[in-house]
Parts: structure tokens; C-alpha cells; sequence
């Protein structure tokens, strides 16, 4: 989750520099609820181990209105095709999600 | 300086204008990898991996010549460039470049398979796209079996158009 926020980050200076600044803040669209919940919420989690510099990153740019952190279910998480091997359904349906298409003949 | 023109190749990527939006694929370089795989005319399948199945490190015997191994993985990385769908099992194969075994060729050999099917898919830039950034992020947790470090992925699109992925461990 930190790399993508900070990949967020630089992809809406590169968009900005570019002439398409982002009016609002760019959703990261996440299902594991906990993760969401320790980076929204600043009390400090006396259970959870491994807090580095990467969550407070993450909490400083969710503040700044860079990023939201929308909840999402697990159905419709894209990003699932990049962390696990899955059936081939589910598959079909992502690769339509990631516009990767087959190149008809006629074109 | 000379206007070539269009863009249609470069590095292997193939440009295809169209008037609904642009798509890139990697239809050659697909087709000389199979070859040099040795896979032509076979069977296809319909996902690059099976599912719960988990790579341990040393197991099954040593590949007797590890170079086809990490030329085959190499290009297999180049080719995520424009298959984003196969990015996954190949950060999995590629972790084995070093002591290659002929568990994770098989893998290997049946990501070529899968990419046998759909030779000529790519990505698809939409010229009607919105500019909206949108993001998604999954992680597996500690989802390797030997060091229980976990895979994280997310990906980015600009309105519908898939612009930046990554799967790492």
C-alpha cells in the first residue's frame, strides 16, 4: 500500500506537469478493512507491530487529501490478478476489468 | 530531423491506431518466444497458473542447463510490459532464477501455453477516457511459503486505461 501511494503521488505530479492536474483526491481502492482503519486513524495501535515510516507516509498524504482509502469487496478488487492465481472465470473477468483485449482481425 | 510518421513499432511493442484509441501488443515477440520455448503447435490453457499451488524453494531435482530457464524468464519478463495478467506468476518463477528446477520449467512452460491462446491481446488506451486517477491495492499476507514475506500489487488507471501496475514481494 505505501508503494502505490507513493507511486500516486509522483503520478499526479507527472499529470500535473503535464496539464491534467487532479481536482480531487485519487481513491486507493483497498479490501483488508484493517489496513485502512490503522491508516485513518491517528491513535497510536499499541497491538500493531511494524509501524514504520511507510504508514505514517501514508496517513500524512490521506490527510492532505492526496489519496481516500475507499473500501472495496473483494469481488471487485482488481488488483487480485497481481497477488494470487485464480480460476478461470475470475480471470476472464479481470482481464476485461485491465482493458486487456484481443486485437480483432478486421482491425 | 525526419518525421517517421505514425508510431507503429518500438522495442518490440507494436502500435495499432484505431479510431476509438490506441492498442499495444507484443504479437511477434510472443511468437518468437514460443519458438524458442519449442512449444509451437500445442495445446493452450486458460490461466497462466493453477491455483493453490505454492513454489517452495528446492524442490525437484536441478535443471542440468539453467540458461533456456533464465532466457525464457527474462523474456517472459520483458513481455509483462504489455500482459499484465501473466505479472504475477512470473515475480513467482522469476525468484528461482538462480537454482532453476524442473517444477518451476513446467510453470514456465505452461505460462507459454496460456499465452498461446490469445497471441494478439494487449492494452487498450480509450481515446474517450476521463482523466481521473483511480487506484487499487491488494496484498497477499506473508504469502510465501519459504520466508512468509508477503506479495503486494496494485495497479492505476486514468479513467478506464490500465497506465501503471506492479506485483512485488
Amino acid at each position: 500500500m505505501s508503494t502505490a501511494c507513493s507511486k500516486i503521488v509522483w503520478l499526479r505530479g507527472l499529470l500535473e506537469e503535464l496539464g491534467f492536474p487532479q481536482t480531487t483526491s485519487t481513491p486507493l481502492h483497498a479490501n483488508n478493512t484493517s489496513a485502512i482503519q490503522i491508516a485513518t486513524n491517528p491513535i497510536f495501535h499499541e497491538r500493531t507491530k511494524h509501524i514504520k515510516v511507510d504508514c505514517h507516509s501514508i496517513r500524512d498524504t490521506l490527510e492532505s487529501r492526496v489519496i481516500s482509502l475507499p473500501h472495496i469487496s473483494s469481488d471487485l478488487q482488481v488488483a487480485d490478478i497481481f497477488t494470487k492465481a485464480m480460476t478461470r472465470q475470475r480471470h476472464q473477468f479481470l482481464i476485461g476489468k485491465l482493458l486487456l483485449v484481443d486485437l480483432p482481425a478486421s482491425i | 530531423m525526419k518525421d517517421l510518421g505514425q508510431l507503429t513499432q518500438f522495442l518490440g511493442l507494436e502500435f495499432h491506431h484505431r479510431a476509438n484509441g490506441i492498442f499495444v501488443n507484443q504479437h511477434k515477440y510472443i511468437q518468437d518466444l514460443i519458438t524458442m520455448a519449442g512449444l509451437e503447435d500445442t495445446y493452450s490453457v486458460d490461466t497462466p497458473m493453477e491455483v493453490n499451488v505454492k513454489y517452495r524453494k528446492d524442490e525437484g531435482d536441478l535443471l542440468d542447463d539453467p540458461t533456456l530457464y533464465q532466457r525464457l524468464v527474462g523474456s517472459l519478463i520483458y513481455l509483462t510490459t504489455t500482459q499484465p495478467d501473466i505479472s504475477y506468476v512470473v515475480n513467482q518463477v522469476s525468484q528461482f532464477m538462480s537454482s532453476p528446477r524442473h517444477l518451476y520449467l513446467a510453470a514456465v512452460r505452461r505460462i507459454i501455453h496460456y499465452l498461446q491462446g490469445s497471441p494478439t491481446r494487449g492494452l487498450f488506451f480509450p481515446t474517450n477516457s476521463s482523466l481521473q486517477l483511480v487506484a487499487y491495492s491488494d496484498a497477499d499476507w506473508a504469502g510465501c511459503p519459504n520466508k512468509r514475506q508477503s506479495t503486494t500489487g496494485w495497479c492505476m488507471f486514468l479513467g478506464n486505461a490500465l497506465i501503471s501496475w506492479r506485483c512485488k514481494k
